[in-house]
């Protein structure tokens, strides 16, 4: 049966593209059939850590939101972007990233419920065992739509006293739309703090599951969005809490 | 923002909370639901459903995680007769939430559900740095 997952968290910066496009590595190597819908309309990314190019985009989400394409028609095969031995497949509705486009779409507004229609129409004709949903940061109608939605929602934070505050209201709201599965990842910790009392704490606070907690690394500063970071560093302490977050996933 | 009300709201009881309709023994206010539905003049967004009282929230949590509901099923989550929930399921259909599935019959309705929201209210004046970007 296929699961809807959304990546959230309520500030900006945290890393929600750059663990979605890993979380969707890791289920793809695992044979998983995934799709990948970057919602975050505004301010879209998640495309340059597949490698995928601007100029391969034939259709993008705005595109079916404005009834130019179906959503199928935007969502594009980039397994062969990855780089890596990769069992299934991966499927990317990326957002537009021409200036323009962005400025419509902020300008007329879109119907949501074309989320809800087209997420579900994806996972039905493309056969998806996964559909992760990158999603804008905060709270806003489309955010609170694919977390209703969702199967499971990932839940991201670094330890920085904003996120801790903001990271409260998202649950508060997860736990509102009665959310199937919450799972946090606590990410970019630095080297010097204690991960297993950086866990502890948070799950004492939120009660919520902590998968997994990231330390901050310079090898993903270094590799800066120009790849999967899983499929680079398999054996890297980062890539292992990252299973982590796909075993509580995939449960 | 409605969700600092939510979130001002935390750790009180339902009864405690200003959009609560609940009857002094904690029920489900069914009159209270009815007529608030009855007034609104929009239809019904994601963050309506979260601030919902119980167990309206749980039960359209419910429906549009799975995208579909029937009528009996929805009587026996809220715990109201079929009657009740046929009013109730008619306003939420007048409110664009639930859509009557071609797969009613005779026997049964079932609706599916579908959450709606323009993410930019309409009619707001158009900012000049938009005209400049197009």
């Amino acid at each position: 049966m296929s699961k809807i997952v959304s990546v959230h968290s309520f500030r900006g910066g945290t890393g929600k593209s750059n663990t979605t496009a890993n979380l969707a590595a890791l289920l793809a190597m695992d044979g998983g059939r995934v799709g990948v819908v970057d919602t975050d309309i505004a301010s879209p990314g998640i495309h340059v850590l597949f490698n995928f190019d601007e100029s391969e985009m034939k259709h993008s989400l705005n595109d079916y939101l404005w009834g130019k394409c179906t959503i199928q028609e935007a969502a594009h095969d980039v397994t062969g972007h990855l780089g890596g031995e990769v069992k299934g497949q991966i499927f990317l509705i990326p957002s537009s990233i021409k200036a323009g486009e962005i400025a419509r779409i902020l300008r007329e507004g879109y119907d949501v419920g074309l989320l809800n229609d087209g997420f579900r129409e994806v996972v039905q004709q493309l056969g998806l065992d996964y559909l992760l949903i990158d999603t804008h940061p905060g709270l806003n109608e489309e955010t609170l739509l694919s977390i209703a939605i969702s199967d499971a929602l990932v839940v991201i934070m670094r330890p920085d006293s904003q996120d801790y505050q903001g990271t409260a209201v998202t649950v508060d709201v997860a736990r509102k739309l009665d959310v199937p599965k919450m799972i946090m990842l606590v990410n970019k910790v630095p080297q010097s703090f204690d991960l297993e009392d950086v866990k502890a704490r948070v799950e004492q606070t939120y009660n919520v599951p902590v998968a997994a907690v990231l330390p901050h690394s310079d090898e993903m500063m270094i590799l800066a969005s120009s790849g999967i970071f899983t499929l680079r560093f398999p054996d890297h302490p980062i890539t292992k809490g990252l299973r982590n977050v796909v075993a509580e996933i995939s449960k | 923002m409605w969700w600092q009300k939510l979130v001002s709201n935390r750790g009180k009881s339902p009864g405690e909370q200003p959009n609560a309709k609940v009857t002094e023994d904690g029920s489900f206010d069914f009159e209270g639901a009815l007529r608030d539905l009855r007034e609104r003049k929009e239809d019904i967004r994601p963050s309506d459903v979260v601030l919902f009282p119980e167990p309206l929230r749980s039960t359209l949590n419910f429906a549009i995680r799975i995208g579909e509901v029937s009528l009996t099923d929805f009587a026996n989550m809220m715990k109201l007769d079929i009657s009740q929930a046929r009013q109730l399921t008619e306003l939420l259909v007048a409110r664009n939430l639930l859509h009557v599935s071609a797969i009613s019959n005779t026997k049964e309705t079932f609706y599916e559900t579908r959450l709606s929201a323009m993410t930019r209210q309409l009619g707001r004046p158009i900012n000049d740095i938009w005209k400049k970007l197009d």
